[in-house]
């Protein structure tokens, strides 16, 4: 016996150790589905380096893992107001403008954004909004309302985005409030509305949405563009619209955590990505938009001319950023907390 | 010498026990009792008094309810398999342990996403009826109350099944012979001896699936809907996306001391003193 | 399972309600099963509809890169947590079995907790922990972290074994002069090792297929099977997950079959065999 686990323990010990050879590691944690894995094996050959590369699927998970001490990743894809909390939390390391030269690339309108004013601590991903995914064969008619989700004739077939920032930016949308506003008064409005939703409402739900309407379980889905997009691309069925009362807008950005272990190669994964043929072939992979023009050119044809990819200018004025909503947060939990479990 | 023995075999369980397990467990009692999560602003029980909000008790009350029905048939369901099992011929025996195990070496997730396939609106049960005319409209069975409890028996059955044929093999087989000598019929036999010598299997076999079901969140998660919340999402919520690690750690600490509580109190109707390991 | 077949003349236990629940019970377990190994070989890739028959879900799933070194970080933690709970819940049996403590009584109820604590609680207990002492969140805290609950079962496990255990068989080995280590190696291990044993594959077990415990615990590059499959199903259940837990059953039931036929095998060890692996 002890042989048998004295050998056992070795044979672990190599099989770990065959993790941490001296070749060159980069430790990505990115979204899943949100980048065209071929750009990540090129990276590898052209650098010399071996990526590891983890996927989480929410803002608050991945702050919750650095929170709690998971210290390796070199680079990881914050959302805006993500970025500012970790700011604060102190969380990030500054990003140094010289070792991204390709930086200059990026449109203007995304730099210094309200969420990190001096865009020093993130750089633009990719940009997009959230808005209506559905079944329009089925359905028969184009959507283009908020008010959809409250349709009887959808009733028990609609997924709502399990996120509670994005859930109530619909009913103040709707209502014709800001997404960012704290008047307690207008949040008990949004929530009476929401929780007449329920009847309506197959289940909160971010993670497999995608499924649930390719198996005809959903006919309609609160959600991404992007992620709406490889739906269509997979099932063309289905449509996506940006509704007439505006939808919450959000950058996910790249940032390099102040624990992390490879800083300089990480500045070098950033500045990858943000080559406009590198960007291009990303964009082309994961449907979402990236702020950099001179990356257009690479971008098919179908996707650079959707307006719900890349909103024009009066779409993008309707549309707003979510801000930290401080101790608000709290209240809206609690909110939050009634119409998940009722 | 056997002082020193003594102490060379418990120490290092029992040390690493100690920082892996108790600790770990002190860390959130502490933390249940701070104001998200600030050590230095003193002790208060502000966590514990929100656990009385009736939003939350509702949750927990589902939660007993799911996890208790989710037991109730598993033993349903559990007790006769068992009984068949723990009466075929050694050869059978082992096949059909076999039989009841194999499924559970496929991945956890798979498994439950198997249902999908079978309740969902195209899945095969909808198809089935679709197909026969009883039904014109697909039924609505997934993301149901209903699903979350058939998940949840499906993921812990084997638990209640194994402790069960634990307990029934050890029954002396000449006293139910005995029983029908004396005129008894089989149902009287099983009735009168075999239920009452399996009692220690049952609650074993109880205990083995109303526990993870009661916490039990990707279950819900997966197979429930809009309704159908349980206690363990509450809990990763609080630490995963509300980030109230103070409320999360008093929720768990509830959770726990329920459980212990629960168990020790049917520990103690039951037969007293219970081996587990002889049940595993 | 118990070497005795219970003797049958008067077939209890095959009354026709039993039969039955029986079929009925097998059925119930197996649907999905079949199901997931029907659609492994499904050429469309919605899990709904079937597309005609095809083997390219394996290709993808041989050529996933991400999905080995999930099934690596499995392995590895599997395997250095059976080693050491199997070591350490072998010296708690060994010790709570065989010596009179002071505080026997509490050891026992420690021993017992976590197996009685949901997997939640420990998950977000132990992330604490880690976050507390600032400790670096990957392969080595999940294997920790399973190890905290995999401990338990070892020892309740080769405790049992333990109580079948005959202390005179001890003492004539030292009545014939051999030493307390001699004794141990000698009489006590050989008999106590099928529980070892089941112990270990109780471990293993429990480790391959944990997701909670993991889920809160893992860190960078120690994403686990269970890990994955979960982040694989954004995008649906595709045959492709499907495909790999048909091979995950298949190499179960080989790997079973294999400990079977090695316990039956005299060589290898007489009737050593593996009680109720769970």
């Amino acid at each position: 016996m002890l042989k048998t686990s004295l050998s056992l323990m070795l044979l672990a010990i190599i099989l770990i150790g065959c993790g941490s050879k001296d070749e060159a590691v980069l430790n990505v944690y990115n979204w899943s589905d949100y980048i065209d894995p071929t750009v990540v094996s090129d990276f590898e050959k052209e650098y010399h380096v071996k990526v590891v590369y983890d996927t989480f699927a929410s803002n608050e998970e991945l702050l919750a893992k650095l929170e709690g001490g998971a210290q390796g990743y070199d680079v990881i894809f914050p959302s805006d107001y993500m970025v500012a909390i970790m700011m604060e939390e102190n969380l990030l390391a500054p990003i140094d403008a010289s070792q991204v030269p390709n930086i200059k690339g990026i449109d203007p309108k995304f730099i210094n954004s309200p969420y990190d004013p001096h865009s020093a601590f993130s750089v633009p991903f990719t940009y997009g909004t959230s808005g209506l995914g559905y079944n329009y064969d089925e359905i028969g008619e184009e959507l283009d309302s908020w008010g959809a989700i409250w349709d009887p004739r959808f009733k028990g077939r609609i997924l709502l985005l399990d996120d509670m920032r994005e859930v109530f930016g619909i009913a103040y949308k709707y209502l014709g409030y800001s997404v960012n506003n704290i008047d307690p008064a207008r949040l008990e409005e949004a929530k009476q509305l929401l929780m007449d939703q329920k009847v309506n409402l197959l289940k909160y739900e971010s993670t497999m949405n995608k499924d649930l309407m390719l198996t005809r379980e959903a006919l309609i889905s609160h959600y991404w563009a992007g992620d709406m997009y490889q739906v269509i691309d997979e099932d063309s069925s289905f449509a996506f619209t940006i509704p007439k009362e505006g939808a919450v807008l959000f950058t996910d950005c790249m940032a390099v955590p102040a624990a992390a272990p490879h800083k300089e190669l990480a500045h070098k994964f950033i500045n990858y990505i943000l080559r406009p043929d590198i960007a291009g072939r990303i964009v082309n992979e994961v449907w979402y938009a990236m702020p950099i023009p001179a990356a257009m050119e690479y971008v098919d044809k179908e996707i650079s001319s959707d307006p719900n990819i890349f909103p024009p200018d009066d779409v993008l004025a309707r549309c707003e950023f979510l801000t930290d909503l401080g101790d608000f947060n709290q209240v809206m939990d609690r909110a939050w907390t009634e119409l998940k479990m009722k | 010498m056997r002082i020193r023995e003594s102490q060379a075999l418990i120490l290092p369980p029992f040390f690493f026990l100690v920082i892996f397990f108790i600790l770990p467990v002190i860390i959130i009692l502490v933390l249940s009792l701070t104001h998200n999560k600030d050590l230095t602003a003193g002790i208060t029980l502000e966590n514990y008094t929100r656990i009385f909000d009736p939003l939350y008790l509702q949750v927990l009350i589902r939660s007993v309810v799911y996890a208790g029905l989710a037991t109730l048939f598993a033993l349903l369901i559990g007790f006769p398999l068992a009984y068949f099992i723990s009466f075929a011929n050694s050869r059978l025996k082992m096949m059909f342990m076999f039989l009841v195990l194999v499924p559970f070496w496929t991945n956890f997730l798979v498994r439950i996403f198997a249902w999908l396939t079978i309740l969902g609106r195209q899945g095969l049960i909808n198809s089935f009826l679709l197909w026969t005319g009883i039904i014109q409209d697909p039924l609505q069975l997934l993301h149901t109350p209903g699903a979350v409890i058939l998940g949840l028996i499906y993921g812990e059955l084997p638990f209640m099944v194994l402790p069960l044929i634990a307990a029934l093999d050890r029954m002396d087989v000449s006293l139910l012979e005995a029983a029908t000598d004396l005129g008894a019929s089989r149902f009287q036999a099983f009735q009168r001896i075999a239920l009452p010598l399996s009692i220690p299997g049952v609650i074993a076999g109880s205990i083995f699936v109303f526990i993870p079901a009661l916490g039990s969140f990707v279950v819900p998660d997966i197979l429930g809907g809009s309704d159908s919340f349980m206690v363990g999402n509450t809990i990763k919520n609080q630490f995963m996306t509300v980030r109230d690690w103070s409320f999360g750690s008093s929720l768990s600490m509830m959770l726990m001391l329920a459980v212990l509580f629960g168990v020790s109190a049917y520990l103690k109707k039951g037969s007293g003193d219970l081996n587990m390991g002889e049940y595993l | 399972m118990s070497d005795l077949g219970h003797q049958n003349d008067l077939a209890f236990g095959r009354g026709f309600t039993v039969r039955i629940i029986t079929i009925g019970g097998l059925f119930f377990l197996y649907i999905p099963i079949i199901i997931l190994i029907i659609f492994s070989f499904n050429a469309s890739r919605f899990s709904s509809q079937w597309g005609g028959f095809s083997l390219k879900w394996y290709v993808t799933m041989i050529q996933d890169g991400a999905l080995w070194s999930a099934i690596r970080n499995t392995l590895i933690i599997a395997i250095s947590n059976a080693v050491l709970s199997t070591i350490l819940g072998t010296l708690a049996a060994l010790a709570l079995s065989r010596h009179r403590y002071r505080f026997s009584g509490l050891y026992h109820k420690v021993l017992h907790m976590p197996i009685i604590i949901p997997d939640i609680v420990q998950a977000v207990s132990l992330l604490m922990l880690f976050v507390f002492f600032n400790f670096t969140l990957g392969l080595v805290s999940v294997i920790l972290a399973h190890a905290s609950f995999s401990i338990s079962f070892v020892a309740l496990v080769v405790m049992a074994r333990l109580a079948g255990f005959d202390n005179r068989l001890e003492e004539a080995a030292m009545d014939l002069g051999a030493n307390r280590w001699q004794v141990f190696q000698k009489v006590i291990l050989p008999n106590i090792f099928p529980g070892i044993l089941a112990g270990a594959l109780l471990a293993f077990t429990l480790s391959i297929d944990d997701f909670v415990i993991t889920f809160f615990t893992t860190g960078v590059g120690s994403t686990t099977l269970p890990l994955k499959i979960y982040s694989m199903i954004k995008f649906g259940i595709t045959p492709e997950i499907n495909a790999i837990s048909t091979l995950l059953v298949v190499f179960s039931i080989a790997a079973v079959s294999a400990i079977h036929f090695f316990e039956k095998n005299p060589k290898t060890g007489g009737k050593a065999h593996v009680k109720n692996i769970t």
